[in-house]
C-alpha cells in the first residue's frame, strides 16, 4: 500500500477526485477501494505530522512506501513559485537552533535540501539564518522522514514553491495566498504523482535451498553471506556436494554456512588450515587447541581430558613434536 | 567547485582571506563562526558531489597535536597540524566520512598561530616531524589556500624540523614555484592501478601521480611513499610488484626518503558510513574482523603476512629496510 501524505486537505483536493478515495474509521485517513493507495491528512506542524503518521503506520503495516506532497517556501528568488522540487535531505530548525539529526529521502536523484521549521518563517532575518543549511522551508518534512526511518520505509517528498520566505510578513496573508492557489497547485502535484516512476530501494529476494533446516540466526547469516558474495542463492555445485552428505538437514545447513564462510574468507581459511596442520600432533591425541577469537593474540590454550597415565605420556610425546615457533610464525603472517 | 562560500566576519578583511576569495567565484556569505553551521546538523557525506560548501575560518583551540603511535618513523617525535577539514577527493575507505558530520571544506587561515605553536615545540629538539594532511589532502587545494609559501618560509630556517606533505593530488603547480628544501618531504599515497581505480574515487589515477612524482624528483624535491591503505585482493603481492616496477621507471628508489606500509582499517563508526555510502564496494567482501581496539581490519596473521610480503618486495627493489615503517601497526 502506497501512502500519500498532505498537511492540509486543500493541497490534496485533486487527488480525491482522481483516486476516488473512500473515508475510513480514522479521521483524515482515506483509501482507494482496492487498498492500493491511501491518503493521510497529517495536519500542520511536526507534532501533528509525527503523531498521525506514526498512528497510521502502526495500524496499517502493509504500507510499503510514503510519498509526501505539499507546499514549501523558497528562500532565494531562484526558486520559481509554482514549481515542484523533489527533496533530498531534511533538516530541522526549532526557531533558535538547528537540530543535529538529518534525514535523507529515498530519491537518489533529488538535489534540493529542506529545513523544517518549528515556526513559520515570516521574518527575512530568520530566513537568512536558515539559508546556509538549505533554501527550502516547510513545517512537517523532517518529522515525516524521521517516522519513516523508524518504520524502515522508503520516503519521498515533493514540494511546490508557494512563496519566498520572509517576504509575506503575516500569517494571514500567507494562508490566503495558499488557499487561493490550492486548486492549481493540487492539480500540479497530482500530475507530478501520476508521472512518477516507481522508486523502490533495491530489495533482494534470497532463495533458501530445499532439504535444509534454517534457524532464524542461520537465516540472517545465510543472507549476510549471500549479500557479501553478491549472490541471491547458494552456488549449485556447493548444494550438490552438501546434499550428498548423509547428515541431518540441520547439519547440512551448518555445513553450508561453513562453506560459504570459507568462500568469503579464503585467506582466513588458509590460516586455519595451517594452524590445523601445526596443531595436528596435539589434536590427533584428542587435545583441543584454542586460539584467540580473531587470532589477534599470539597465545593459545591446550586442553585435554586426561583419564589415565597413558594420556599423559601421549601428551608429552605430542608436545615434543609440537612447535611453538611454528604456531607463532603463522599467527604473525610468516608463511 | 563550491556551491556556497562562508567567511567568518572577524577574518574577512585579512589579506590571506582576500587573496583566497579573489581566486574563487561567487560572493561570500558572512557568518559569525563556522561552528554555527559546520557539523551542527548531519550533512550526508555524498552531498559533497553536488553541493560542497567552503568555510574560511579561524581555528581555535589546539592547533598542533601529538600524532598517535606508529604514525611516522619510529624514534622521532611526530605532530600534526590542522590546516583544513575535509577533502575534495572521495576514497571509499576514507575515515573522514565518519569523522566529521559534514563533508564541507573548512580552510583555517590563521597559519601564523600554527607557526608559533610549531616553533615552541621544536625548541631543544634535535629532530621533530610535523605532518600536514591529517584531515585533508595537503596539496589538492594548495592553489587556493596559498599555504605552501608560508610553510616553506617557516621550515627554511628551522632545519631540525621536518614537514611531511601527504597527498594523492597532482596539483604541484604551487609547489614547483618554490625552491625544494631537504626538510620538506612530499609523500604520495599510492596503490596498484586497479585498486586506485576501484577505491580512490575522483582522485588522479596512478599514472598521473607517478608523473607528478617524476616532475618533483627532477626538481630535487624530496619524496616519500605511502602504500596505505593496502587493500588485499587475489594477486595482491603481484600487483605491488607491478607497482614497484612502474615506480622504478619513474624515480630511483634509493632516493625515496621513506616508505610507510599500512593495511586498510576503520573505526567502527567509519565502517558503518562506508556500508551506507558505498554499499557495492568490494570492501564489504573483505575478510574483516573487529579487533580488540574496536577497529575493523584484517585478522592479524593476514595483516602481518601482507605487510611482511610487501616490505620484502620493497627491499628487493632497493629500498633500505630502515627506511620502511609500518603505519599504525605495532
Amino acid at each position: 500500500m502506497q501512502l500519500l501524505t498532505f498537511a492540509h486537505r486543500p493541497e490534496a483536493q485533486a487527488f480525491f477526485a482522481e483516486l476516488e478515495l473512500i473515508g475510513t474509521q480514522y479521521p483524515g485517513f482515506f483509501t482507494t477501494a482496492d487498498n492500493h493507495v491511501a491518503l493521510l491528512i497529517t495536519g500542520e506542524g511536526t507534532a501533528n505530522a509525527a503523531e498521525n503518521l506514526s498512528f497510521i503506520l502502526g495500524r496499517y503495516p502493509m504500507v510499503n512506501k510514503v510519498l509526501n506532497f505539499g507546499v514549501c517556501a523558497g528562500i532565494k528568488s531562484e526558486f520559481e513559485i509554482g514549481k515542484i522540487y523533489s527533496i533530498r535531505t531534511h533538516y530541522f530548525f526549532d526557531g533558535h537552533e538547528f537540530h543535529f539529526k538529518s534525514f535523507t529521502t529515498s530519491d537518489l536523484k533529488a538535489k534540493w535540501d529542506l529545513v523544517t521549521s518549528a515556526k513559520r518563517v515570516l521574518d527575512p532575518a530568520m530566513a537568512t539564518k536558515i539559508s546556509p543549511v538549505a533554501n527550502l522551508i516547510d513545517r512537517e518534512g523532517h518529522s515525516l522522514n524521521s517516522v519513516c526511518q523508524r518504520f524502515n520505509l522508503p520516503y519521498f517528498s515533493y514540494k511546490i514553491i508557494s512563496d519566498h520566505a520572509g517576504l509575506l510578513q503575516t500569517k494571514t496573508a500567507l494562508c490566503e495566498m495558499v488557499k487561493e492557489q490550492a486548486p492549481l497547485w493540487s492539480q500540479k502535484l497530482l500530475d507530478h504523482y501520476l508521472d512518477l516512476t516507481t522508486l523502490s530501494p533495491l530489495q533482494k529476494d534470497y532463495t533458501y535451498p530445499e532439504g535444509l533446516y534454517f534457524t532464524q540466526t542461520q537465516k540472517r547469516l545465510f543472507e549476510k553471506f549471500l549479500q557479501a558474495l553478491q549472490l541471491t542463492s547458494a552456488p549449485e555445485n556447493l548444494l550438490i556436494k552438501i546434499h550428498k552428505l548423509d547428515i541431518s538437514p540441520k547439519n547440512k545447513t551448518t555445513h553450508l554456512l561453513q562453506e560459504l564462510k570459507k568462500q568469503l574468507n579464503p585467506f582466513l581459511s588458509r590460516i586455519e588450515e595451517k594452524l590445523d596442520l601445526a596443531t595436528k600432533p596435539l589434536t590427533q591425541i584428542g587435545a583441543q587447541v584454542h586460539f584467540d577469537n580473531n587470532y589477534e593474540k599470539d597465545d593459545f590454550k591446550i586442553s585435554l581430558h586426561v583419564q589415565s597415565g597413558q594420556d599423559l605420556k601421549r601428551l608429552k610425546l605430542a608436545l615434543e613434536m609440537f612447535s611453538y615457533d611454528g604456531i607463532k610464525n603463522i599467527l604473525n603472517g610468516e608463511f | 567547485m563550491f556551491e556556497n562560500i562562508f567567511v567568518e566576519k572577524e577574518i574577512i578583511d585579512s589579506p590571506r582571506v582576500q587573496s583566497i576569495l579573489q581566486k574563487l567565484k561567487g560572493t561570500p556569505t558572512l557568518i559569525d563562526s563556522y561552528t554555527d553551521y559546520f557539523g551542527v546538523t548531519k550533512k550526508p557525506y555524498l552531498q559533497k558531489r553536488t553541493s560542497l560548501n567552503l568555510y574560511l575560518a579561524h581555528k581555535k583551540g589546539t592547533l598542533v597535536k601529538e600524532a598517535p603511535p606508529a604514525y611516522g618513523i619510529e624514534g622521532e617525535p611526530h605532530y600534526y597540524f590542522v590546516h583544513a577539514y575535509n577533502c575534495i577527493y572521495e576514497c571509499d575507505y576514507c575515515y573522514l566520512q565518519g569523522h566529521f558530520d559534514s563533508p564541507d571544506i573548512v580552510l583555517f587561515t590563521n597559519f601564523d598561530e600554527v607557526a608559533n605553536d610549531m616553533h615552541s615545540l621544536l625548541q631543544n629538539r634535535p629532530k621533530i616531524w610535523f605532518h600536514a594532511g591529517e584531515f585533508s589532502d595537503s596539496l589538492a587545494l594548495s592553489h587556493i589556500s596559498g599555504e605552501l609559501p608560508l610553510l616553506f618560509d617557516f621550515f627554511q630556517h628551522r632545519t631540525n624540523a621536518y614537514l611531511e606533505l601527504r597527498t594523492k593530488s597532482i596539483n604541484i603547480r604551487e609547489l614547483k614555484k618554490l625552491s625544494p628544501l631537504k626538510n620538506i618531504i612530499t609523500s604520495f599515497s599510492l596503490s596498484p592501478f586497479d585498486i586506485a581505480r576501484t577505491h580512490d574515487l575522483k582522485t588522479p589515477n596512478l599514472n598521473l601521480r607517478l608523473k607528478a612524482m617524476k616532475e618533483l624528483d627532477n626538481l630535487q624535491f624530496p619524496l616519500a611513499i605511502h602504500f596505505d591503505p593496502i587493500i588485499y585482493q587475489d594477486n595482491c603481492i603481484e600487483d605491488y610488484r607491478e607497482l614497484l616496477d612502474e615506480l622504478t621507471q619513474t624515480i630511483s628508489l634509493d632516493k625515496i626518503q621513506y616508505v610507510s606500509l599500512g593495511v586498510v582499517r576503520f573505526p567502527s563508526n567509519v565502517f558503518h558510513q562506508v556500508q551506507k555510502n558505498y554499499p557495492t564496494s568490494p570492501l564489504h567482501r573483505a575478510e574483516f574482523i573487529t579487533g580488540p581496539d574496536g577497529k575493523i581490519k584484517y585478522p592479524k596473521p593476514m595483516r602481518m603476512w601482507i605487510l611482511n610480503k610487501i616490505k620484502e618486495l620493497c627491499i628487493e627493489y632497493g629500498i633500505a629496510a630502515d627506511k620502511i615503517y609500518l603505519c599504525m601497526e605495532e
